[in-house]
């Protein structure tokens, strides 16, 4: 074994220590200058989606897990979404579902206000119609129990050619909101207490 | 001076990293789609590929060359975080279209091709030049690409929000396989074929 040479061994390393350290410190202070400024545009767009539902929308609030919101007309409560999650034919599909104001019990009492996809991956042409009004529209003023499709006896009449997308964002609002009902309840008697 | 004007051109026209070199190719067929993608993605590649050939000639004499690799690919990465954190904070709806395709510029070869083939071995001014040459070099080729996607996937020109202009006829019956991945194959594969046709890049 030969000896370690100090400009052979040793310089590669504490001059690659250097450089890392010196690009550590410039991304943290980039990072201080953004951080602020990517979360309030990061709110922003969340703001304008829940607005296209809510066009009074003063304010909002959410609760810890971030899926449930009550959305605010100055001091009155105009509305409650929900955010769901689906499987379509393409991968996930995630969705904003705006709710009416109404008195919840239960999930029966449930009406939905209107429909928007933050994401999804379905087929263009095909399965990304669930992202046209003609189709989220259909939702607008339906009870919870009428989400199913119209075959079935529910209110929504599938995408022809893509009945899997359909159902993937009918079983993700279904199933998304019977799982997040009780934070939902708990969020809005948070609020009234307060 | 004639030499500057030398790696410009080299980065045009003889060495132009997609028609000729066929590098960088990745952002290239996967965010041309639009010509908003094309100036965003250009802008953020002119600003690593510069600033990456500005800090490897600039160190180019202390750098071991043992690990000459992995301390471009340090500041390549630094570079293209800053990048990405700036986009988000001031222009967060490019950023959105152009999503992972700017983290991904860290292993873009057109930059670590130029850290170590030419900033690695020339002069401040002349690695300045070259970064510019490439980086223009691939500006053009990515909005040539994205012109004519978006011209017949989608059968408008709008760039930024101001309507260019709309192809008549094909406005209401746009050929949106262009707009898809494939659409970035054919659209390349006929560009290259048609450049080499006529001679303005030689056939290596």
């Amino acid at each position: 074994m030969r000896k370690t040479n100090f400009k052979v061994d040793i310089i590669p390393i504490l001059f690659l220590t250097v450089v890392v350290c010196v690009s550590v410190i410039a991304l943290a202070y980039v990072n201080s200058i953004t951080y602020e400024k990517i979360e309030t545009a990061k709110l922003d767009a969340f703001k304008e989606k829940l607005s296209v539902h809510f066009a009074d929308m003063t304010d909002f609030t959410s609760n810890d897990a971030n899926d449930c919101y009550i959305v605010f007309t100055n001091d009155d409560i105009a509305g409650y979404a929900v955010k769901a999650t689906g499987s379509g034919y393409g991968g996930t599909i995630e969705l904003l579902v705006a709710l009416e104001p109404t008195n919840i019990i239960s999930t029966d009492d449930l009406i939905i206000r209107g429909l928007s996809v933050i994401s999804h991956s379905e087929t263009p042409g095909l399965g990304d119609k669930i992202t046209k009004s003609s189709f989220q529209n259909q939702f607008m003023g339906v009870a919870f129990s009428g989400i199913e499709l119209s075959k079935t006896g529910g209110a929504i009449d599938a995408i022809s050619g893509a009945t899997i997308s359909s159902k993937g964002v009918i079983n993700g609002i279904v199933s998304s909101i019977e799982a997040r009902f009780d934070s939902l309840v708990e969020l809005v008697s948070s609020v009234e207490v307060s | 001076m004639i030499n500057l004007l030398k790696n410009l051109k080299n980065g045009l026209l003889t060495e132009n990293p997609v028609f000729v070199l066929l590098l960088g190719l990745c952002p290239t067929l996967a965010v041309s789609t639009s010509i908003d993608n094309a100036f965003g993605m250009t802008a953020a590649v002119m600003f690593v590929l510069i600033s990456a050939n500005i800090i490897v000639s600039l160190i180019r004499g202390v750098t071991p060359d043992r690990v000459r690799i992995p301390v471009f690919i340090v500041i390549i990465a630094s570079l293209v975080t800053i990048v990405d954190l700036s986009m988000k904070a001031f222009m967060p709806d490019l950023s959105k279209s152009l999503g992972i395709f700017i983290p991904l510029i860290v292993v873009n070869c057109i930059i670590l091709g130029r850290a170590e083939a030419f900033a690695s071995k020339n002069t401040l001014a002349d690695s300045i030049a070259d970064a510019f040459g490439m980086g223009i070099g691939f500006g053009l080729a990515i909005t040539i690409i994205s012109f004519f996607r978006q011209l017949l996937g989608t059968g408008e020109i709008t760039v930024f929000g101001t309507h260019i202009f709309s192809a008549p006829g094909l406005f209401d019956n746009p050929m949106s396989v262009f707009i898809l991945p494939m659409g970035a194959f054919l659209v390349l594969g006929c560009l290259l074929a048609t450049l080499r046709y006529i001679g303005v890049i030689e056939s290596g």
